[in-house]
């Protein structure tokens, strides 16, 4: 088979170099790159859609790309103290100002912060590091915003437990479960955007990086049940990612409970009893809105429909709501691809 | 001043507007084709271009995104779009009668090409997800096996078998196109 492979390899080389020639038992092969010959006739663009198309992608990124030097700002904890900004924050919890108080009690607690947001589990300044990321969601208005830090705090947790493994230092359980807390809040608040979809993208990029990272993790410490448990975390979430990108509406029914969508096609490693669900008791009403939901509707315009919201939605307060969790229900998984031994077309 | 793909990605994460608009310039007319060449829908090409940039403008901003091999990442966005508009609308055209069946409904000037166009894209329709990408990107695109193995996440040795059994599928849809079998 390597063998053939190569020697058709070498001979498609030699056809895209336009030496037409007898290729002898690779010919039959050969003639169903013919068949498929009328696709190279593929439209371009005019010019017209290509300068509409190009001035709504740069329209696009000034709305999109500036807003990250924004949130990479709120990371430095400085900024992130900025006492006068502290107080015109209407959402800004009790809790979250009694622990900025102490903080600024304290001459010199801002390096200890710093210092402390590189700190492991069972590390003195872990504690001070849960805070601050406490406090930076209590102060995260915009829903949009809160899914992006989410995503970060969940990557955090998933690191921390890479770097725990790779010293062949125990995980504590806590970790986790603060990963699938993030996870859950993540998709909650991105469940209930008028437009989810650049939000569940975000998380499921998200989920896909970490699981990389976690299966290295795991190939280190293989028994470990923290993360085999963090592994079950983002296998959930990814699940309930794909359904909200294929089905919004599906997911916002599974999350606040009011779904029993038809279960999966094609899930053979879980079952029923282990698909995960958001416990809809501890989650905010996420109402679906009136907006149009679809980003590839056929349209002459080139712009994409996927705009994320400016609607403030209701969040989850880390401060004064239960920590959301992902509990096990017979919740259903996406479908997988269709098309029996297609390419994915049903 | 021509700038390297490295370089121009790099400003691009800087929201620099002139590598953004090479960028968009570059790769819109090839994305273009690759997902008409998939879809045959001229509106959804249009749709699915500009959704691949709008989605590589949120890698930007989430941190991630390619760090090279542009062209490979954009390929995948657009191909699992275009696939996720199938799964949501299922086509009509799944075998090569029907395809026949619906180009013979249009008849008129270009009837020919569009039938033909259709019959081929029901023959690529057949093949698997990878096995389409391969030969699409490579054949049609002229991608590398290198940036074919990028896009596919795949070693180039898979690449390689997967264009094999690409081929060795469509040699068998012809034989029994021609003995008259449903595919």
């Amino acid at each position: 088979m390597t063998d053939l492979a190569d020697r058709l390899d070498e001979a498609i080389t030699r056809r895209l170099a336009g030496q037409h020639r007898s290729e002898g038992d690779l010919d039959p092969l050969l003639a169903g790159l013919e068949a498929l010959e009328p696709l190279r006739a593929a439209p371009r663009p005019d010019a017209e859609t290509r300068a509409q198309g190009r001035q709504a992608f740069l329209a696009q990124a000034r709305e999109v790309l500036p807003s990250v030097f924004g949130r990479r700002e709120r990371r430095n904890f400085i900024t992130f103290l900025n006492f006068k900004e502290l107080f015109v924050m209407s959402r800004l919890s009790r809790v979250a100002v009694a622990v900025l108080v102490v903080v600024l009690a304290f001459g010199g607690v801002s390096a200890t912060a710093f210092a402390a947001q590189a700190s492991l589990p069972a590390e003195p300044l872990y504690g001070l590091k849960l805070i601050t990321e406490d406090v930076r969601l209590s102060l995260t208005a915009d829903p949009a915003a809160e899914v992006t830090l989410l995503t970060e705090l969940a990557a955090r947790r998933t690191d921390e437990m890479v770097r725990l493994a790779a010293a062949h230092r125990p995980i504590p359980s806590e970790v986790p479960a603060r990963l699938e807390a993030h996870l859950a809040q993540a998709l909650a608040v991105a469940a209930g955007l008028s437009v989810p979809q650049p939000s569940l993208e975000q998380i499921r990029l998200m989920v896909e990086a970490q699981s990389a990272a976690l299966a290295q993790a795991r190939s280190i410490a293989p028994n470990d049940s923290s993360l085999e448990q963090a592994g079950q975390h983002l296998d959930r979430a990814r699940a309930l990612t794909e359904m909200g990108l294929t089905d919004p509406a599906q997911l916002r029914g599974q999350m606040s409970g009011q779904s029993t969508p038809p279960m999966p096609t094609e899930m053979p490693s879980m079952g029923p009893s282990s698909m995960p669900t958001m416990m809809p008791s501890a989650m905010p009403t996420m109402q679906p809105t009136e907006m149009p939901m679809s980003t590839m509707q056929p349209t002459s315009m080139p712009m994409p429909t996927m705009q994320p919201s400016a609607m403030p939605m209701p969040t989850m307060r880390p401060t004064d709501m239960p920590m959301p969790t992902m509990q096990p229900s017979a919740m259903p998984m996406p479908t997988g691809m269709p098309g029996g031994g297609g390419g994915g077309m049903p | 001043m021509l700038l390297s793909e490295a370089e121009l990605l790099q400003r691009a994460r800087q929201a620099d507007e002139q590598a953004l608009g090479a960028i968009y310039d570059t790769y819109s007319p090839r994305l273009y084709g690759y997902a008409y060449r998939l879809s045959g829908e001229e509106a959804l090409t249009k749709d699915v271009v500009a959704e691949t940039f709008y989605r590589f403008l949120l890698a930007l901003r989430g941190g991630g995104g390619p760090r090279e091999h542009l062209a490979a990442y954009l390929y995948r966005v657009a191909y699992h779009l275009v696939v996720d508009h199938a799964r949501r609308q299922p086509r009509a055209d799944l075998s090569l009668e029907e395809s026949l069946i619906a180009a013979d409904a249009d008849p008129g000037e270009g009837a020919d090409e569009r039938e033909a166009q259709a019959r081929a894209r029901a023959a690529l329709w057949q093949l698997t997800a990878k096995q389409q990408q391969v030969i699409i990107l490579k054949y049609f695109e002229g991608l590398s096996n290198g940036e074919v193995a990028t896009a596919l996440d795949k070693p180039v040795g898979a690449v390689k078998s997967l264009q094999s059994r690409a081929l060795a599928a469509l040699r068998r849809m012809l034989s029994q196109e021609s003995e008259g079998v449903s595919p």
